[in-house]
Formats: C-alpha cells, structure tokens, sequence
C-alpha cells in the first residue's frame, strides 16, 4: 500500500532532482494507474515508481538510487 | 547537496579583497623600512616607496581579479548562456556549475526547472509553452564591475596607502598602521558596494529561484537589477512562467 505520506515523500525526492513537475507527474502517473494508492501491492509500487522516475528522471543512471531512496523512504 | 555549499560568494569576495588590501597596506611599510636603511634622501625614498606600492597593487589586482572572475563572474555567464539556450529549447544546455557556493545553489534550481521544461516539452510537445515577448535588460556584466572596480583599487590604493608615508616617513610602524586603516577603510567601501551591486541581489534571487523550482509559484521573481543579475533575474522568471503555464495547461487538460 501506498499512503498519503508515502507519497508526499516521493515528491520531495522527485521534486529536488525534477523540479516543481515533479509533483504533476506523480499525479499523472496515479490517474495512468488507474487504482487507488492505498491497493497497491509490491509489483504495483515498482511499477508506480519505475513510472514516475521514466517521466521526470531523464538522467537514467539515476533511477536505480531513486528508486532505493524512494522505498527506503516508504520503509520508515 | 545545498547543506554541502558553506563558503559563500559574500564571504570568498570579502576574502580576495582582504587579501589584497592588508597585502597592499604593509607594502608602503616594508618597502619605507628597506628604504631607510640607504642614505638616497626622502624624495627619492618616497617615490620608491609609490612606485613599489604601485607595483604590488598592480600584481594583486590581477591576482584578485583573476580569482573573483574564475569563482564570480565566469560562473554567472555560463548560467546566463544556459538559460538562454534553455529558452531556445536546446535541452542539452547544461545548468549545473561546481563553485561550491550560491552560484552552485542557484544552478541546481536551474537544474529542476530544466527537468520541469523537459518534462512539459515530453507532455505538452514544444509548440504548446507559449513564448513571452522579447525584453532586454541592460547594465555592466559583473566581470566588467569587477575590473572597474579594481582599475580604481589601482589608481586610489597607491596613493592613499602612501600619504601617511609621504608626511612622516621617520614614524615607520605608525606609517604602516595608517596605511592599514586606510586600506580596511577602502575594503568596506569597495566590498559593500560590490556587495550591494552583485551580491545581495544574486542571493536573494537565488533564494526566490530555489522556492519557484521546488513548486512555489506564489513567490515571484522581481527583474529590479541591471547587467547580468538582470538578465538572470529576466531569464529564470522566463522559465519560470513556461514552467507554472505547463502545469496549469495539464491540470486543466486532466
């Protein structure tokens, strides 16, 4: 599952490398989703993410740290 | 990465022209201690000591003026050029310029803007950011205030360093320590107005840029300076508003 804070902490990462985008994408990539949030499982989440950082991080090299910071964030 | 930036442009400015005057205010001295000990008469004395002081102020203005156009001015023309290219849509233009001190900061705001522009061109396609109308913002570049500036360091230091020595060439240690209050006098006078020129306007836009490029459109940039804080001042806002016109545009498409 994917909470409200979960998600403010995905744009506080995504924002600082992305820029104020950032958030829009995350938006964009909810409504492409098409599922709440909360019902995502694992693979979901992974998808959600992959998602976003395809659409704001056009640096690939970046993306496998994002991702490890982007989860790591939702860990805690 | 913006806890990493701790030297400040403020404090490296302050820093070259400290340098440079406290160097240049013990010159006089040295050189009058050196020139006491030959029996030449206190005109000739004198005049060695102007031109010795000259010469040292000749050396550190290139060395100041060097340091302060490698860690200032080059830094704060390539951002200009990036912006510019940025605005012609050539994304390959890179933002980001290692200083270690706002010039970096304000960079990386760059940085997240160019990213918000790619990701808008990807969304929206070129054709769809409207443009604004072409505005010009004219003054002196800040290389062109910093060589001003130390061309008049060159022409006054010399002479105010040495009139103490000039009236009381036997009062060598008093000499010296006047020529020092003279020299801080000058720091302050030149630093604040460098400070009040370039700095304080670079570092409240830098301040405004880093608000706007992580999504606060509330704050605006105000084009209020000349030369090239201007045209970076003009430029950003012109970024800025591709940037909030892309994301309303979206929002409303949603």
């Amino acid at each position: 599952m994917v909470n409200d804070s979960n998600i403010l902490a995905m744009e506080d990462i995504i924002i600082e490398h992305a820029g104020p985008m950032g958030k829009f994408v995350i938006k964009k990539a909810i409504a492409d989703i098409d599922s709440d949030p909360e019902n995502y499982d694992r693979a979901t989440q992974i998808k959600f993410i992959d998602l976003v950082l395809e659409r704001s991080i056009f640096d690939t090299a970046k993306w496998d740290s994002l991702r490890k910071e982007i989860l790591s964030a939702w860990a805690q | 990465m913006a806890e990493k930036i701790k030297l400040n442009v403020e404090l490296k400015l302050i820093m070259g022209f400290l340098f440079f005057y406290l160097i240049s205010g013990i010159v006089p001295g040295i050189v009058s201690v050196f020139v006491s000990l030959f029996d030449i008469g206190t005109e000739a004395a004198n005049f060695l000591v102007m031109i010795f002081t000259f010469a040292a102020s000749v050396v550190l203005c290139v060395i100041v003026g060097l340091y302060l156009i490698k860690w200032i001015a080059e830094p704060i023309k390539k951002l200009i050029s990036t912006m510019e290219r940025l605005l012609e849509g050539d994304m390959d233009a890179d933002p980001i310029v290692e200083t270690g001190n706002e010039i970096e900061a304000f960079s990386r705001s760059l940085a997240r803007m160019k990213s918000s522009l790619m990701i808008a061109t990807e969304m929206l396609g070129p054709s769809e950011i409207e443009e604004i109308g072409p505005q010009e913002v004219k003054g002196f570049s800040v290389g062109e205030k910093i060589i001003f500036s130390l061309i008049l360091f060159l022409i006054l230091n010399p002479i105010i360093t040495t009139i103490p020595i000039i009236f009381s060439l036997d009062l060598l240690l008093g000499t010296s320590i006047a020529s020092l209050i003279f020299s801080v006098i000058m720091l302050l006078i030149f630093v604040s107005y460098l400070n009040k020129s370039i700095m304080k306007p670079f570092i409240s836009l830098t301040e405004v840029a880093d608000k706007i490029s992580k999504g606060d459109f509330e704050t605006k940039i105000e084009v209020k300076s000349s030369g090239d804080i201007g045209r970076l001042e003009l430029n950003f806002k012109r970024i800025a508003d591709r940037v909030e016109r892309a994301i309303k545009e979206m929002e409303n498409g949603q």
